[in-house]
């Protein structure tokens, strides 16, 4: 299965012991490398779950779960903060930036926890600034941005590391639609200039249709969505 | 109905934060508790001292004293000659009771009745069931010794045991019981021979007491002989009261800067808990609520915490002054006067008192937080920096008022007056002052460290980023642990000054090698007097190794101002040496060749005395003599002060013979135990008891008694530093709460356990070393006005500042070690929770 970049197999997954009722039931899912996949479904159907488990943010409680072929159900801390720094990158809805860094500092931020050399650390800066369009306000701090420009910086921080498996739980989603599409191109071009792997959760049809394939959560699990829409490109 | 809603959503927050609820409970509830204590602890001695005056002197009025006791039968004429009055003879003294130190009291039993001092137990003493009343059952014994109800319950002793009382047995024949039970803690009765025999003084009572009214105390005091004097009871009280004054105003200030730490932190919690429901309050803005509506609904609720807060530190207060009430008592009995009462005293006031402090204070700790809740604009409460923003153009402004109080405590400091009160106010000055500048100056500290090394590390970066954009919060926690550590420091300087300038007082003052005191197993120091011919003295100066000899009674003076305990010095040739004079003077020549006495530092600061002033001394022989001052000594042994004066002088004016200690001086190089053991064999062939002690000795006991005196303050120090403690504990755990969207994002990145933990340990080592840097100037202030100001206003005493190298380590070391100590919690709690749940949080 060396193609698999996600292989999720036979997950449940409980958030109050005490409700019956599981949020996903024996989910199954196969994501191969440099697959674009959108998430769609009812708010509440448990899409960040399935997201923040596979993120390792969440643990896997029952069920298997491998990225990039190291199951996370066995990990430790230490193995999912290495997983982290190396495989994954994550971009949040509310973009999450840290309000006490500048932007150039929140985006370095990634590589100065992995201890990435500073000559490194300054030309990979240099392109993304670039690449996402604020190089004039490399210095500005998170408070003084668009919300547009904020989720660009956010980009940028999830995937200044080079992941090779890129998480958004809807990052449009706080965005109106010009705004976003912008941002949808630029993820889009980040994604196809390493190759990277690209889950993301979304409500708007649009946004799915930049996916290569489009799969609906409910009752806690998936579908395969029948039609392909990557034509369908009008917000 | 709105209000209901609005106290619900309230509970709910703060169900949500146990934790910091709790903790701000407790910065209130120590705060109150430390207040509480001490003011009933000041209380209880109060009251302890008027209960046991009252048992004492019953409804005596007056009394008449002389300088050197009354002669029997002159007491004895005087009272025949005044029939008409109610008189009484009493002698009083301190006695070692099983080892205990007790008052024993010598009365007259036919003459007691109408003073209605004491009563006898009618069931222990059943068996003298006379027609007698009273006291006069006293006399049913040849040896009556009675002891107070409260004495016999404490040590559990009952009519007919066999006692241990001064080194001798005695039977104890009797139990009374006074208006006050408690009162009489420590008291025994006897009648006044026995009293005379046990207390060294046959042929003399200390004092007649009288019941007159005021016209015939005016006729009687002129038609009394020289050198006696009617003075009326509670003239004698207040001068008591006013001598541990001084003492209790200090443990009141130590106390009040324990509450003033606990504002801090009261604030610190009330913000916070405002900070954190920033858009929860927006919200009800936008929803209709007005501004005054959440305005009160804050200060509600820091009412309804500090009222409960404040009743749970009275009882601490209570519990504590418990613990406080013996090391104070301690130290009433080794400074000023013995005191036996040890029981606690509430009084509604005071209670209300602490409660009145507690709630108030905590609700002006809570106004801007409230203002801050309430005046904000809808949207800009929205916004997460906007409160920082609000705090970086406060600080300079709190600044500038912290520096303005720094310059008025100063000038209020450096007013030449008296008033310990004036001198306090100027150190509560002081410390608010800089604690207002604290925030600023960390922030600018915190900032340039954040420039300079920032560089280096995001994590440093991060750290201190974090600190410096939450100074609403952390500037105030470092405020807190700044004041703590300052006092801490403040007083440990004193402390240190004090006892090194008491230290090399006492190798001064102790020049002979033994020193032997007669009747003295009491303790407390004052030494009971002997007669003894000159034959024996000279045996004694003539013993092996015995070089010389000098002899000094303790006797109390009488002067124009007040009454002074003197020592009469009979002086060998080193005696110069044990006076270290204030002012340089040939004040020994004068001391030793005309009618002089040398009075102690204090008392000349008291009475505005110096080397040619005049002072009244009432003499057995002439009455009223004017005596010249020698010279002003340093002397750490009384506050009150204190003077000394040649045995020849003494001479002339009294007749009293005795002497009370020996000063041996040995020969250089002699061994001294073949010395005492000689001196003990001399003093067997005396009936005398008496004690022989080596100056090393007396030394050490003068020592402990100076660290007792400070036990209660350090109390108060590790009390006011755990204040301190909770303090910078809530700032750290409400900042990462605050951020914990944040580390969740920086885990999420990338970042390891480890690495946050990091963060945290370096945030806190940051408030901590900031904290210590900033106590270390106001702790030397506070030490400096504590030396120079307060110590010589309270007590009389100057002393030199020292500032020991190992002071500064050691307060840094404090500061980083409480905040280090703080982080452990926060640290261990950031691995543990969810980072969903954080991320989550917006
Ligand atoms: N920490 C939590 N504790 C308890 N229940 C939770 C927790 N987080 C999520 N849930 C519940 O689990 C279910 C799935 O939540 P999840 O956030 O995965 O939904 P979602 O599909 O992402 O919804 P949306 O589209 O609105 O973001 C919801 O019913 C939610 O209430
Ligand atoms: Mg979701």
């Amino acid at each position: 299965m060396a193609h698999l970049a996600v292989d999720v197999t036979g997950l449940t997954h409980h958030y109050n012991t005490t409700s019956t009722q599981p949020i996903l039931k024996d989910l199954s899912l196969t994501l191969d490398k440099g697959q674009t996949l959108a998430l769609i479904g009812a708010s509440g159907s448990g899409k960040s779950t399935l997201l923040n488990i596979i993120g390792g943010l969440e643990p896997v409680q029952q069920g298997s779960v491998s990225v990039f072929s190291k199951p996370l159900q066995s990990a430790d801390d230490a193995a999912l903060t290495q997983l982290r720094r190396n495989t994954i990158g994550i971009v949040y809805q509310s973009f999450n930036l840290i309000p006490t860094l500048s932007v150039t500092d929140n985006i370095k931020l990634p590589m100065a926890l992995d201890g990435v050399a500073r000559d490194e650390q300054r030309t990979r800066i240099e392109q993304l600034l670039e690449k996402i369009g604020l190089d004039h306000r490399s210095n500005a701090f998170p408070d003084a941005l668009s919300g547009g420009e904020q989720q660009r910086v956010a980009i940028a921080r999830a995937v200044v590391h080079r992941p090779a498996l890129l998480l958004a739980d809807e990052p449009t989603g706080n965005l109106d639609a010009t705004t976003g599409q912008q941002v949808m191109h630029l993820l889009q071009d980040l994604v196809a200039e390493h190759n990277t792997t690209l889950l993301m959760v979304t409500h708007s049809s649009t946004v799915a249709g930049y996916a290569d394939r489009v799969l609906t959560m409910s009752d806690g699990t998936l579908k395969e969505h029948s039609e392909h829409a990557s034509s369908a490109n009008t917000w | 109905m709105v209000a209901a809603l609005l106290f619900k959503s309230s509970w709910r927050f703060h169900r949500q934060h146990p934790l910091q609820l709790v903790l701000s409970l407790a910065g209130i509830i120590l705060g109150v508790g430390i207040v509480t204590s001490v003011l009933i602890t000041n209380h209880s001695a109060v009251r302890a001292f008027s209960l046991s005056s009252e048992a004492l002197y019953g409804k005596a009025t007056h009394q008449i004293v002389a300088a050197n006791g009354l002669p029997d039968e002159a007491a004895a004429a005087f009272i025949k000659t005044h029939s008409r009055l109610v008189i009484a003879p009493v002698i009083e003294s301190d006695v070692a009771l099983n080892g205990e130190l007790a008052t024993l009291i010598g009365l007259d039993p036919f003459r007691e009745a109408q003073f209605a001092r004491l009563q006898p137990n009618a069931h222990q003493n059943a068996s003298d069931n006379s027609a007698e009343s009273g006291s006069a059952a006293l006399l049913n014994s040849n040896y009556p010794l009675w002891a107070s109800e409260a004495t016999a319950q404490r040590m559990d002793l009952t009519v007919g045991d066999t006692v241990d009382l001064n080194g001798t047995e005695a039977t104890l024949t009797g139990l009374f019981s006074t208006a006050s039970r408690a009162a009489s803690d420590g008291l025994l009765v006897t009648d006044i021979s026995v009293a005379q025999t046990l207390g060294n003084k046959l042929g003399s009572v200390d004092r007649l007491e009288l019941i007159l009214d005021d016209e015939v105390a005016t006729t009687l005091a002129s038609t009394l002989p020289a050198q006696w004097r009617l003075q009326a009871t509670t003239q004698r009280q207040s001068t008591m009261k006013a001598m541990t004054r001084g003492f209790q105003i200090n443990l009141t200030a130590m106390s009040l800067l324990a509450l003033l730490v606990g504002m801090f932190l009261i604030h610190n919690t009330m913000t916070f808990a405002v900070l954190q429901r920033r858009e929860v309050f927006a919200t009800k803005r936008l929803v209709g609520i007005s501004t005054r509506g959440l305005f009160s609904i804050v200060i509600a609720e820091a009412f309804v915490f500090s009222a409960v807060a404040s009743i749970v530190g009275l009882i601490a207060g209570i519990f504590i002054a418990g613990k406080l009430l013996a090391l104070t008592t301690q130290t009433i009995n080794d400074l000023y006067f013995v005191l036996h009462v040890q029981q606690i005293h509430l009084s509604p006031w005071v209670l209300l008192t602490g409660l009145v402090l507690g709630i108030g204070s905590s609700i002006l700790a809570t106004i801007l937080a409230a203002r801050e809740a309430a005046s904000d604009s809808a949207a800009n409460a929205r916004r997460r920096s906007a409160i920082e923003e609000k705090t970086a153009t406060v600080l300079p402004w709190l600044m500038y008022v912290g520096l303005a109080c720094l310059l008025i405590g100063a000038a209020l400091a450096w007013i030449p007056s008296q008033s310990l009160m004036l001198g306090f106010a100027a150190l509560m000055i002081v410390f608010v002052g800089y604690g207002l500048s604290i925030p600023w100056l960390s922030q600018r500290l915190l900032d340039l460290t954040r420039h300079t090394l920032g560089g280096f590390s995001v994590l440093l970066l991060l750290a201190l980023g974090s600190l410096t954009d939450n100074m609403s919060r952390t500037g105030l926690a470092i405020a807190a642990l700044t004041v703590a550590v300052a006092a801490t420091l403040g007083v440990d300087l004193m402390t240190g000054s004090f006892r090194h300038s008491v230290d090399t007082w006492l190798q001064q003052t102790l020049q002979s090698d033994l020193y032997i005191t007669f009747g003295d197993t009491d303790g407390t120091g004052r030494s009971r007097a002997s007669e003894f011919d000159d034959t024996w003295l000279t045996e004694l100066e003539t013993l092996a190794a015995v070089e010389e000899i000098s002899t000094g009674i303790l006797v109390e003076l009488v002067t124009n101002f007040d009454t002074f305990d003197t020592l009469v010095l009979q002086p060998s040739a080193g005696s110069e040496q044990s006076y270290e004079w204030i002012d340089e003077n040939d004040s020994w020549n004068t001391f030793l060749t005309t009618t002089s006495v040398m009075v102690s530092e204090p008392m000349a600061n008291k009475y505005q005395l110096s080397t040619g002033s005049d002072i009244t001394l009432f003499t057995e022989t002439e009455g009223d003599v004017v005596f010249k001052v020698a010279g002003v000594y340093r002397d750490y042994g009384s506050s009150h002060g204190r003077m000394v004066m040649n045995r020849s002088t003494y001479d002339d004016f009294w007749s009293n013979p005795r002497i009370g200690s020996i000063g041996i001086n040995v020969t250089p190089g002699a061994e001294l135990q073949p010395v005492i053991d000689r001196v003990r064999h001399h003093l067997a062939s005396t009936d005398v008891a008496a004690r022989v002690r080596d100056n090393i000795s007396i030394h050490r006991e003068s020592l402990d008694i100076f660290d007792r005196t400070f036990a209660v303050t350090r109390v108060l120090r590790w009390l006011t530093m755990g204040v301190a403690f909770i303090g910078i504990f809530s700032a750290l755990l409400a900042m990462h709460l605050e951020r914990a969207r944040d580390f969740a994002v920086m885990r999420a990145s990338g970042g390891s356990r480890i690495q946050l933990r990091s963060m945290i340990m370096l945030q806190s080592i940051a408030m901590g070393i900031t904290a210590g840097l900033l106590a270390i100037p106001l702790g030397w202030m506070m030490s400096e006005m504590l030396i120079h100001i307060i110590n010589v206003r309270s007590f009389g005493w100057s002393m030199n500042a020292i500032l020991p190298r190992r002071a500064i380590p050691e307060t840094l070391a404090l500061a980083l070690g409480s905040a280090a100590l703080a982080c452990v919690y926060p640290a261990w709690r950031l691995g543990r929770h969810s980072l969903v749940d954080d991320l989550r949080t917006e």
